[in-house]
Formats: structure tokens, C-alpha cells, sequence
């Protein structure tokens, strides 16, 4: 199993142009370290239809409240996520997901800085996973975690309805294709949604998923390796 | 005579309801939204299932979150609810629409005290990923 980068067609250099964007690196460094409230504000403003912060503090009086604790977080996250949102429907999609694969390199790293100061450097974003004698996959994973022995690769999908066959059979290939090649590469997809509507979703695949992790919008601690705050 | 300096009413702005004063009313009132979410959803025939699928996990949250119905409910809690109903109303995309079934029991379930899903717990495809984990 080795790990190479993926060749960049016109609309990956649109796209990093888009992930290279100052906001999404401090939208997620703020949700890295947030609450699930918090998450939740993110996820309802990016995918709203108000760009008026008022009409959100109306919403979430438990966050943005004048007693909400840590409020000055998440006024900092309103602020972010309506500058997505202000950047019409097409961008926002596209600075949803650049957002969600920066989040999921942030918390992935802080886990994984653990085994050392060079560690870090190991989590690489849009990367292939090639296999002896096996044809490479046409879509890169959004992040890998390329440490001899600890190899995990990651798809990140901003809502429940990104998980589909093709993205399982994606994974569960890679993971059988390491079984294979008698190394470990454990795989997931993280989803920032709600547990239920992945749940939902999945219940609907016929394709294999016992070996995918999941993470969604209530673990995402997980991936730094850390319980919920 | 009227004030040449006030702001006209927005035409595409939604009047709020009134405040739910109990942890029933609030129910009723995110039910409603939320039916109308999953019938804006549900035009989107390929994603059909998936969608009442989802709307009935949905209702079944929000009626867990509202808990005893006839319990009074905060002003401010009310008040987040029907801002959040306010804010779906104006939903016109079905694929947002569907985005938003998840995300209003979510919001309703915060407003009313619940707790969100226990944290750490999977999907029951291969679960979470553990704190110890690769």
C-alpha cells in the first residue's frame, strides 16, 4: 500500500483556491474547539436562508444569548458561517465542504501529533491509496493518515445525503485491499449531520459498511482523540 | 401621517407566530414546520425514500424533546422556536429542505433542554471512531 498525490484537473485548482480561502482555516479552527451547540449554529447558519445575525440569535438564545457561556465562540462562529453563507448558493456549497475536510485535518492531526513532532506532517489531504495489481480509484480521499502501521483514509461529506455506494464500496475496497496486503488502513467518512439522518441514510445502502467508521456532527471530538466537551 | 423615514416591511418576510407558552404548543408549532419541510423535500422523487424516511425519525424526536406537554415553557425558548420555524418557513429549495429535516429537530431539541445523541455514539455502521482509536 503507498499513498501519492492526485493529479489536480481545472476544477481541483478552482476548488483549492476555494479550500486555500483564509475563512474556511478559521471557521474551522473555531468549530474544532467548540461545543455541539455550537457545531449545530455552524451548521444551521451555512445551510440557511437569513444572513441577518440577529434572526440567529433569536434562534439559538442558549449560544448566542446575552448568558450563553463561551459566547464570544460563538458569536465568533455566527460571524464565519454567515460569511459563508453570504457567498451565494453555489460558492457556499463549495466552502461547506472545503470547511468540513479542514475541520476533520484539524482535529485528525491533533490525535495523531500524539506519536511524535513529525507526526502531523502525515495527515495529507487528496491523496490516492494504490494497492499492488489494483487499478487506482478515480476520486482521491479527502485526507490520509500515512504512518506505517496507523494508515487511515477519510472522505468528509457536509450533510447525510453525501453518503452512497459509491463512497462505501471507495472505502470498504481500500480496507479489504490493505487486508490484502496484510497492513492495517482503517477508513471513514465524516458527516457534519446529525447522527439520526446518518443513521437514516445508511439504513439504506445495500453497499458494505461494517469496517467504515462513521463520525458525525455529535463525535467529531472523536477524531482529535478526545471526549465531547 | 407616516414616517418618510421608515423602513418598508420586507414582502418575502415571514410574520412570526405567536409564542408557544407551553412545551406542547411548541411541539405543534416545530410539527407544523417541519411537515411542510418534508413536503417540500419530498418533491425530489430519487431521494423519496430517504425523505420519509427521515421525517419520521424527526417527528419522533420532536415529539422526545418536547417531553411533558403540558409543562410551561421559558419566553425565550418559545420565542428561538418560532424564530427557527420563521427561519424554515422560508425554505423554497427542496434540497435545502431536506438539509433542514435534520438540522430543525436538532435546534428544537436544544431549545426545549434535550439532550443531542450521546456523544461517542456510532452510526451502527462500524460506530464512532474511538478516542483511542488508529
Amino acid at each position: 500500500m503507498r499513498f501519492q498525490d492526485a493529479a489536480k484537473d481545472a476544477r481541483a485548482v478552482v476548488y483549492a483556491g476555494i479550500q486555500a480561502d483564509p475563512l474556511v482555516a478559521r471557521l474551522a479552527a473555531l468549530v474544532a474547539d467548540a461545543t455541539y451547540p455550537q457545531r449545530l449554529v455552524a451548521r444551521a447558519v451555512m445551510n440557511g436562508e437569513s444572513t441577518d445575525a440577529d434572526t440567529w440569535r433569536a434562534v439559538f438564545p442558549t449560544e448566542l444569548g446575552p448568558d450563553a457561556p463561551e459566547r464570544d465562540r460563538a458569536e465568533a462562529i455566527l460571524a464565519a458561517s454567515l460569511e459563508v453563507a453570504e457567498r451565494g448558493e453555489q460558492a457556499r456549497s463549495q466552502y461547506r465542504g472545503a470547511f468540513v475536510e479542514e475541520l476533520t485535518q484539524v482535529l485528525v492531526r491533533r490525535r495523531v501529533a500524539a506519536a511524535g513532532p513529525t507526526a502531523a506532517a502525515a495527515v495529507r489531504r487528496e491523496r490516492r491509496v494504490l494497492f499492488d495489481g489494483v487499478a487506482a480509484e478515480i476520486h482521491p480521499y479527502d485526507l490520509t493518515v500515512e504512518l506505517p502501521g496507523r494508515a487511515e483514509a477519510w472522505d468528509c461529506k457536509w450533510g447525510a445525503r453525501g453518503i452512497n455506494a459509491d463512497v462505501l464500496n471507495q472505502l470498504d475496497d481500500a480496507r479489504r485491499h490493505a487486508v490484502d496486503e496484510e497492513t492495517a488502513l482503517r477508513v471513514g467518512l465524516v458527516v457534519y449531520d446529525v447522527r439520526t439522518s446518518c443513521a437514516v441514510r445508511l439504513a439504506q445502502q445495500t453497499a458494505p459498511r461494517q469496517g467504515t467508521v462513521v463520525v458525525t456532527l455529535e463525535t467529531l471530538d472523536a477524531l482529535a482523540g478526545r471526549k465531547p466537551r | 401621517m407616516p414616517d418618510p423615514d421608515a423602513i418598508p416591511p420586507d414582502p418575502d418576510a415571514i410574520p412570526p407566530g405567536p409564542t408557544p407558552a407551553t412545551r406542547g404548543a411548541a411541539l405543534a408549532t416545530a410539527l407544523a414546520a417541519f411537515d411542510a419541510l418534508a413536503e417540500l423535500g419530498e418533491t425530489i422523487e430519487d431521494e423519496w425514500s430517504y425523505v420519509t424516511a427521515l421525517a419520521d425519525a424527526g417527528r419522533s424526536r420532536l415529539r422526545a424533546a418536547a417531553g411533558s406537554v403540558d409543562e410551561m415553557l421559558p419566553a425565550d425558548r418559545g420565542a428561538a422556536i418560532v424564530a427557527a420555524c420563521g427561519e424554515v418557513a422560508r425554505i423554497t429549495d427542496p434540497h435545502r429542505a431536506i438539509d433542514w429535516l435534520s438540522t430543525l429537530p436538532a435546534i428544537v431539541e436544544l431549545s426545549l433542554g434535550g439532550a443531542p445523541t450521546a456523544p461517542g455514539a456510532g452510526t451502527g455502521a462500524g460506530a464512532g471512531v474511538a478516542a483511542s482509536g488508529a
